[in-house]
């Protein structure tokens, strides 16, 4: 029987829990909220810091740190490569240790916001892998530190700072409060061995699809890839520049892609399951063109074909094609969480990873498109470029920024994705 | 060891099931708690095991207060009904649990083990698991178990029930010889009269909570207090009447009769009717029932609208229709005061 | 008769050995994708093996054994913990009266009502606020709090169908309420334990966003880094992590077993 008021206690402990997790679902002002439980050592931390102080400083303050690097850990080449090339290099230089955490964006961007709401001076996280829409609302949330880029001496020394993808990160001003890591464009991908034709257009792709019915798909949006995909074939019949500065309003949208929206529908009757349903993820699309399923599949990844192939995912007779009039392309960037525990490490980290070393390494190894300029390279460090062996079944770097079309501004990117969601699907 | 319950009464969930008990038990005594299903006995017994806490009044054992006592360390062990053998434990470790629970070795708690399992006569049964029992077997452990225990009051909850009317009478002999010879203070809880009759030294008839009658089981059937005892052990026809000088006088008859003036029902069970073929006999034979080693006889006396049974032995040549003279035994005769 | 006895077991064989086989199959499927790179349809068989899911699963880097040993012992702790909590819990809400035993019985239900994205939220703001964000502890509680549900349903039905009858027995025959409870109430409840931690177990070995929002990434375990890849369709590499989920999930649900049928029997087995 004494059981009997342990036993209760127990259970109304549970309860407290309970509706504490419940109940704080109810946003709160953050002002209201400072009570950290150590301001005094968080202030000197900060009062330490300073993003003005000469380059040095930072390196020496860095000095023994630890950086957390968050961003997504789904690509066994990219966990190696920061674990096995990076961090020895950051180790070595700077004597910083970098830590990798497999982190989804979504939950990067729910734990910045939790941790702002609750008023948490220094997080976790210090670098955040991030472009897009996420980017624009973490940065019109304040949930991140800048402006950076422009205090590492790395960016004079590498970075074309007048280039568009260095200003503007989906249309949305950069401001110096993220460093682009690396850079990404659509591709197309088949087999030759299977299939002799490469579209090189929408009306193209409409005949390959009729000629290969059922064969041909993409994955359903808002999948990443699939989003890039249908702006592509946009671009290829509307013209990529009267989007640049276009209202995000829904209507205005619909009309302006009313002409794609058509093609789709067509495309539609020729597709996997009459484009009634579609795959959900790019990774099931990419899975059905291995097993055969499927004629062609597509990347965001230019240079995967290759990688494909070495691991032997894909047959040696796949191939990587583009549109005549290009593919959407993006930069990936590195921007630093603004309650980082580590913003001086943070920039020495990054401002190393924008080197044309580790750059270059990077292109070696996971044949990521650079972000260095070429013409600020010195003629070894452009050799070292040169001499990356690309692979099998892919395209050369200058053909593919050759045919690179700018993305959309990213308030527009979840207004495409609604109408297709209500205009395309099994109609 | 001596037992007493001082103004006990007893609430749960609001509800008063004893109230004001007051009850005295020697040492070695074996009592019968009688009474109808519901009338409280068994919170009687686990009020007195401590595992129901009473709202008022003592409990006394051997003259020492024992309220404070926690129910593990009164040494008041409780036989159930449905015998709450452990499932997950032999024969032998049942009965051994509460020696392990005195911190007995175990090779002691064995010893034990088997020697009372020779006492409830099941030899060889201490490796046997619970579910491989039959229900006198289980009845056997459970007892056994209780003694291990080494109760100073042993407190049993209906515990024949449960088995067939055949093996009733040999546990009860059981019981009885183990009480004897351990001479441990008992109480039994039982709604069957001719148990509570032919086991014990004294019988608490209890209805609503209340204890009606304490007394010797001889004294409670021929004695009762009030009808309500009288009818639990055997009814009959009550007729309402006065004494006076030693003289019962009803509208109906009158009797010898050997109590204090007063009004009084007397109550005729079957037992008390004697009948006689007589071919004008004032009572007629409206039904004749068979019940084996007896005949019930119901009669009714048209002139005075009087009904009353009969008992008779068979064979008899009395028949359905028949008109019998009756004839009242004095010694059956039970008279209530009102 | 023993003819006739094998005939009409036919059908019930033919019901096991189906249910083994939609066991058996998908671990099959596993274990030729573990090893597989290409797998084209209509091919019977893969087409052309390599041990690269088991490189990139083993390579140093990803850390596969330390977060392994550290997953099994957080869930561990969690099962172990969700079975007291809940077999308290269970007795409170079968046997006594409380004030807010109805709401104590609703809110067990809550998390599993509540959307697990914005429960999770919801939490992760109290958990910062009261430092257990980023902590193992924060973990493991947030853990319990999807875990107990279950636990404590479990455990509530077990423990009003055995009813307080025997604890009462062993109290009339000298066991102390602690004593009874432990040598006879537990083992009455051992098979509800054991069903309540391997619910536990599971529940928090899956755990794959609440572990990440309140571990802050700090704390990993196989589910951290299994999902990322099976979210991405990498089959091979999603096959190998999944292979080893489910055989170190088998083995450690055979050593709970073991370990609790001995210790809800140890009586037994020293008198014997």
């Amino acid at each position: 029987m004494n059981f009997k008021r342990l036993s209760s206690i127990l259970a109304i402990i549970i309860a407290l829990l309970l509706i504490v997790g419940c109940s704080s679902q109810t946003p709160e002002t953050p002002a209201t909220e400072v009570p950290n439980e150590t301001p005094s050592e968080a202030n000197a931390e900060s009062q330490e810091f300073d993003p003005n102080a000469d380059f040095d400083t930072l390196v020496e303050q860095a000095k023994g740190s630890t950086v957390t690097f968050y961003g997504w850990g789904g690509d066994e080449d990219r966990n190696r490569w920061l674990n096995e090339t990076v961090a020895p290099i950051l180790k070595e230089k700077y004597d910083i240790s970098l830590d990798v955490v497999g982190m989804n964006i979504d939950e990067i961007l729910a734990k910045l916001s939790g941790e702002k709401q609750a008023g948490l001076e220094e997080g976790s996280i210090d670098i955040i892998w991030i472009n897009g829409e996420n980017f624009y609302s973490t940065k019109e949330n304040d949930l991140l530190f800048g402006p950076f880029t422009d205090k590492l001496p790395n960016t004079k020394k590498y970075i074309d700072v007048n280039d568009k993808e260095v200003l503007y990160d989906f249309g949305y001003p950069i401001e110096n409060y993220e460093a682009p890591y690396g850079k990404a464009q659509m591709v197309f991908i088949n087999d030759s061995g299977v299939t002799d034709e490469t579209p090189k257009n929408t009306d193209e792709l409409l005949e390959y699809a009729k000629k290969y019915e059922g064969k041909v798909t993409y994955p359903a949006l808002p999948d990443f890839t699939g989003s890039a995909f249908v702006r592509t074939l946009i671009y290829d019949i509307v013209g990529y520049e009267q989007f640049m500065d276009m209202q995000p309003d829904k209507a205005v949208v619909k009309e302006a892609i009313e002409p794609a929206l058509e093609y789709l529908r067509e495309l539609n009757k020729y597709l996997w399951n009459q484009g009634k349903t579609f795959p959900a993820t790019s990774g099931e699309v990419d899975n059905m063109f291995q097993d055969g399923e499927l004629v062609m599949t597509m990347s965001y990844e230019p240079y995967s074909v290759a990688k494909g192939i070495e691991k032997g995912i894909y047959n040696n007779s796949v191939r990587t094609f583009l549109f005549d009039k290009g593919t959407v392309g993006n930069t990936n960037y590195m921007a630093i969480a603004k309650n980082a525990p580590n913003k001086a490490g943070s920039m020495v980290a990054i401002n190393e990873i924008i080197s044309a070393e580790v750059q270059a390494s990077q292109f070696e190894e996971l044949r990521t498109l650079p972000v260095v300029s070429y013409d600020k390279l010195s003629s070894e460090e452009k050799a070292r470029f040169d001499r990356v062996d690309l692979g099998q079944g892919v395209l050369p770097q200058d053909e593919l920024l050759s045919k690179r079309l700018p993305e959309m501004p990213a308030n527009l990117v979840p207004i495409i994705e609604e109408i297709w969601a209500e205009e395309v699907v099994g109609k | 060891m001596e037992l007493e319950l001082k103004n006990i009464s007893v609430k749960l969930s609001n509800k008063e099931i004893l109230k004001s008990i007051n009850l005295k038990v020697n040492n070695g005594e074996f009592i019968s708690l009688l009474g109808a299903s519901g009338c409280g006995k068994s919170t009687m017994l686990k009020t007195i095991a401590g595992i129901i806490k009473q709202n008022e009044g003592s409990i006394l054992l051997g003259g020492n207060l024992a309220d404070k006592i926690p129910a593990h360390k009164r040494k008041t062990v409780i036989v159930f009904q449905d015998f709450r053998l452990f499932p997950h434990m032999t024969v032998a470790e049942n009965i051994s649990f509460p020696l392990k629970m005195m911190g007995t070795n175990k090779t002691k708690c064995r010893e034990k083990a088997i020697e009372l399992l020779e006492k409830v006569q099941l030899k060889g049964f201490e490796n046997r698991h619970i579910d491989e029992l039959s229900g006198g077997q289980m009845q056997r452990v459970a007892l056994a178990r209780a003694l291990a225990a080494e109760p100073t009051v042993l407190l049993l909850d209906e515990p024949f029930s449960s088995l067939d009317i055949n093996l009733r009478k040999n546990m009860r002999e059981l019981v009885l010889s183990l009480q004897k010879e351990y001479k441990i203070t008992t109480l039994l809880v039982t709604h069957d009269q001719e148990e509570a009759l032919t086991m014990s030294h004294r019988i608490a008839f209890i209805h609503n909570g209340q204890i009606e009658q304490y007394d010797s089981p001889e004294n409670i059937f021929k004695h009762p207090v009030n009808t309500l005892v009288a009818d639990y052990f055997a009814e009959g026809v009550y007729i309402d009447g006065d004494i006076i000088d030693n003289k019962f006088i009803s509208g109906l008859f009158t009797l010898d009769a050997n109590k204090d003036n007063g009004k009084y029902k007397c109550l005729v069970r079957p037992l008390a009717v004697k009948v006689k073929k007589a071919e004008k006999g004032c009572f007629k034979v409206l039904d004749k029932i068979f019940q084996g080693d007896n005949y019930l006889l119901k009669l009714s006396n048209i002139d005075k609208k009087l009904n009353l049974e009969s008992i008779i032995s068979a064979p008899v040549d009395i028949l359905e229709g028949d008109l019998v003279d009756v004839d009242l035994d004095k010694e059956r005769l039970i008279f209530i005061p009102e | 008769m023993s003819m006739k006895d094998t005939n009409s077991n036919i059908p019930l064989k033919l019901f096991l050995y189906l249910i083994a086989f939609t066991i058996l199959a998908p671990l099959v499927i596993l274990v030729l994708w573990t090893f597989t790179s290409r797998w084209p349809w209509p091919n019977l068989f893969p087409t052309s093996f390599s041990l690269r899911a088991l490189e990139e699963v083993f390579a140093p880097y990803a850390n596969l054994l330390p977060t392994l040993v550290s997953s099994i012992l957080l869930s561990l702790t969690v099962a172990l913990l969700s079975a007291i909590v809940g077999t308290m819990t269970a007795r409170a809400l079968v046997f006594y009266d409380f004030f807010g035993k109805g709401l104590i019985k609703l809110l067990t239900m809550a998390p599993n009502i509540v959307p697990g994205t914005v429960f999770a939220m919801g939490i992760h703001v109290v958990f910062i606020r009261m430092s257990l964000a980023d902590t193992l502890v924060g973990v493991i509680i947030v853990h319990l709090i999807y875990t107990l549900p279950y636990s404590i349903n479990i455990m509530r039905d077990l423990t009003s169908s055995i009813g307080q009858q025997m604890e009462l027995q062993a109290y009339v025959l000298g066991a102390s309420p602690l004593k009874s409870f432990i040598y006879i109430t537990l083992p009455l409840l051992a098979p509800g334990v054991l069903a309540s931690m391997n619910m536990a177990y599971i529940t928090s070995f899956s755990q794959y966003f609440l572990t990440l929002l309140i571990g802050g990434g700090k704390i990993r375990t196989l589910s951290t880094l299994m999902v990322p890849f099976i979210a991405k369709g990498d089959r091979s590499i999603g096959s190998a992590y999944a292979l080893i989920f489910v055989l170190s999930t088998l083995t450690i649900f055979i050593v709970m077993d073991r370990v609790i049928k001995r210790l809800s029997f140890r009586n037994k087995e020293e008198n014997l």
